[in-house]
This record gives C-alpha cells, structure tokens and sequence, in this order.
C-alpha cells in the first residue's frame, strides 16, 4: 500500500478521526479522501486500529474515586478563618492598647493639677510660679481642669482651698539657684 | 492543517476542577469518567498489566497535586503524563526486582494480548498483531495520535520528545502497520 504525496491531508487524518478539524478543514479533507485511493485506504486502517483501542476494558471509575484524596477545601476554608480570626485578635488587642494608652496619658494629665495664680487667685502663691499638685486619695476633689474652678461656689471653693492647704505642693519650674548666696559660705 | 483543540472540553475539565477544589466531591467522578478510560487505553497499550492500578495510581497523584495544575496542556494530557511516568517507574521497580524477568520490547508487546478477550475479530485481530509489532515508542506515539486525537505537541509532551520526532515516529508506525498488513 503505498502513500499519498498530500502530506497535509494524511496528517490530518487522525485529527478528522477524531473530529478535531473544523467544518471547512473536514470538508477540504473529506473530498480528498472521496477520489483519493490511498487516503481512503489509510482512513479506513486508521478507523479499525481506532476500534481496536475502543475496545478496550472499561474501568472501575467508582473504586477510583473512592480511593482519590479529599478536596482540600478545608484546609483552604480554616486557613481563611484563622488569617480572619487573627486579623480581629490584631485589631482588638490594637484597640485595647490604644485604649490603655490613652487612659494613662489621661490619668497622667489628670496626676496633676498646675494652678497659676492668674487661675486661682485664692491660692497665695506667688505670680507666674505654676504650683503642681500631687494627686492623692485626699485630693481627689482637684481632679478637675482649672477652667471649672469659676464654677465652683463660695462653699466648695472654702473646701477645695482647705483641701489644698493639707496637700504638699511642688513647683513645676526650676528653683531659683541659689549659687549666689551660697557661694560666699564657701569662701 | 493545524487541528482544532477541544476548547470546551479544556474549559469543562478546568471547570471541574474548581468545583472540586472548592470541595464539591461530585466533581471528582465526573473527572475520572471522562478520562478513565482513555488513560486505561493508554496504559494497556504501555505493555502494562496492572492497568487498573496504574490508572487508578494516575488520579490519586493528579488529584493530589491540582493545586499545581497550571492548565498550559489539557488534563487529559497532563494525566497521560502522569500515567507514563507511572507505568516507567514501575518497569523500573520491576528491573530492580532479581526474581522478575526482565522487560524487553517483546515483554511489552505481550501486555497488548490484554486485548486477545475483547478483540475477536479478525480483522481487528490482524491490526493487533501488526500493532504489537511497533517499538514501545512507535506504539505509544500511534496510540496517543491515533487512539485519542493528540496533535504532535501534545504527544511531544506526553512522551518528552520533539514535535518532529513525535511526528516521524508516528509515520515509521504507520509505515509499519501497513507492511504488515498488506505486503
């Protein structure tokens, strides 16, 4: 049996066989094949070797997929949420910090109380000498901003003036030095 | 004459795949009943026995590893692959063994009479014959090319060769075939 010289038909012969040419190209092949001796004969050899592959024994798709692995969908899925979780353990523990944080800058403003004279002219301290006061259980009544020291009455500021008069007080500025007095001692 | 590739059968199998890897279990057998039996022909005509096992072998690794399934070959090809590599490493098993008789081509050619039950005829029977005749490449090239419809390229890479040499492969079997057949 010898070949057709039409290489490009015999090439596409398996590919007709198998429906993988398009309906011009099967068309073009199909004619060849009508008034092409060689071709049909091949054609024709191919087609019984492709039903000799047919012929093969089916197989027991249900005991493979029985024995293939799990999706791993799941692993997938729980990674997702663990990335999630983690993300609000992130935020929230952000939050807290942030939270505390603020808190402390709060209770450390709220630790002092610098009254200037021109705020409390009640205070005897004297003019431009900021006086802070060190928070304790007794003077718990100061823990309020100057400002709303004018809101107060003639009886609560008699009680906050006492109250000040039995706390130790610091100035928040430096001493004066006292180099110059000291000095002569030396001498 | 550039074959057109089965696009939507791509596109299904590609589909499939999502499905399962999004954990729908029923995708999984409408994989293996697409392309069981094309693999199980395929391996048969390898010359292997343990055809079930094998193909079997083929999906559990092929679904193992999907995550690495780019889609640049078909999945049918892919698992063609898979398969070849498979049925090679068991010869290789097999070499290793001393008690196993060694495998030669005229071994491989026998695991084709796994055809003898089913292929009665006679004319079917002389094909067989002329096939089991084929080298191990020849017939692995004929059988992807004529068998299933593979283009050369899919072939090359199934087997690791060239597209060239899938080709030249493919028309030396045919050469043969005929000579069997009709000289």
């Amino acid at each position: 049996m010898s070949d057709c010289s039409n290489v490009e038909i015999r090439e596409a012969l398996p590919e007709l066989l198998h429906g993988r040419l398009d309906a011009v190209q099967a068309t073009k092949v199909r004619e060849h094949v009508a008034r092409c001796a060689e071709c049909a004969a091949e054609l024709e050899l191919l087609e019984r070797v492709q039903r000799l592959y047919a012929a093969t024994p089916a197989v027991n798709t249900a005991a493979i997929v029985a024995a293939l692995p799990r999706p791993r969908m799941r692993r997938a899925f729980s990674l997702g949420l663990l990335r999630a979780a983690a993300a609000i353990v992130v935020l929230l523990a952000g939050a807290l910090v942030f939270r505390a944080a603020m808190s402390g800058s709060e209770n450390g403003k709220n630790n002092q109380v610098v009254v200037t004279p021109q705020d409390s002219p009640a205070v005897a301290v004297p003019r431009d000498t900021p006086v802070t006061i060190q928070r304790s259980a007794q003077a718990r009544v100061l823990a309020m901003s100057v400002s709303e020291l004018d809101d107060l009455d003639a009886d609560e500021m008699e009680s906050l003036l006492s109250a000040l008069e039995r706390i130790d007080a610091a100035p928040v500025a430096e001493p004066d030095t006292l180099m110059g007095s000291v000095s002569g001692v030396g001498t | 004459m550039e074959a057109q590739p089965d696009r939507a059968d791509d596109r299904d199998d590609r589909t499939l795949i999502e499905r399962w890897l999004g954990g729908d279990e029923r995708a999984a057998t409408a994989i293996v009943e697409r392309h069981a039996t094309a693999i199980a022909r395929f391996v048969s005509t390898l010359g292997e026995r343990e055809t079930d096992e094998v193909v079997q072998d083929t999906f559990v690794r092929a679904f193992s590893s999907f995550d690495s399934f780019r889609g640049e070959s078909s999945l049918r090809t892919w698992l063609f692959t898979i398969a070849r590599r498979l049925v090679l490493d068991r010869r290789r098993a097999q070499r290793r063994r001393p008690a196993t008789e060694p495998i030669d081509d005229v071994e491989l050619a026998s695991g084709f009479t796994a055809l003898d039950s089913i292929v009665a005829a006679e004319a079917e029977g002389q094909v067989r014959e002329a096939v089991e005749r084929l080298s191990p490449t020849q017939r692995e090239v004929f059988t992807l090319r004529v068998g299933e419809g593979l283009s050369y390229k899919e072939i090359a890479e199934v087997v690791g060769t060239t597209e060239g040499a899938a080709r030249v492969h493919y028309h030396n079997a045919l050469r043969t075939i005929k000579d069997a057949l009709y000289v």
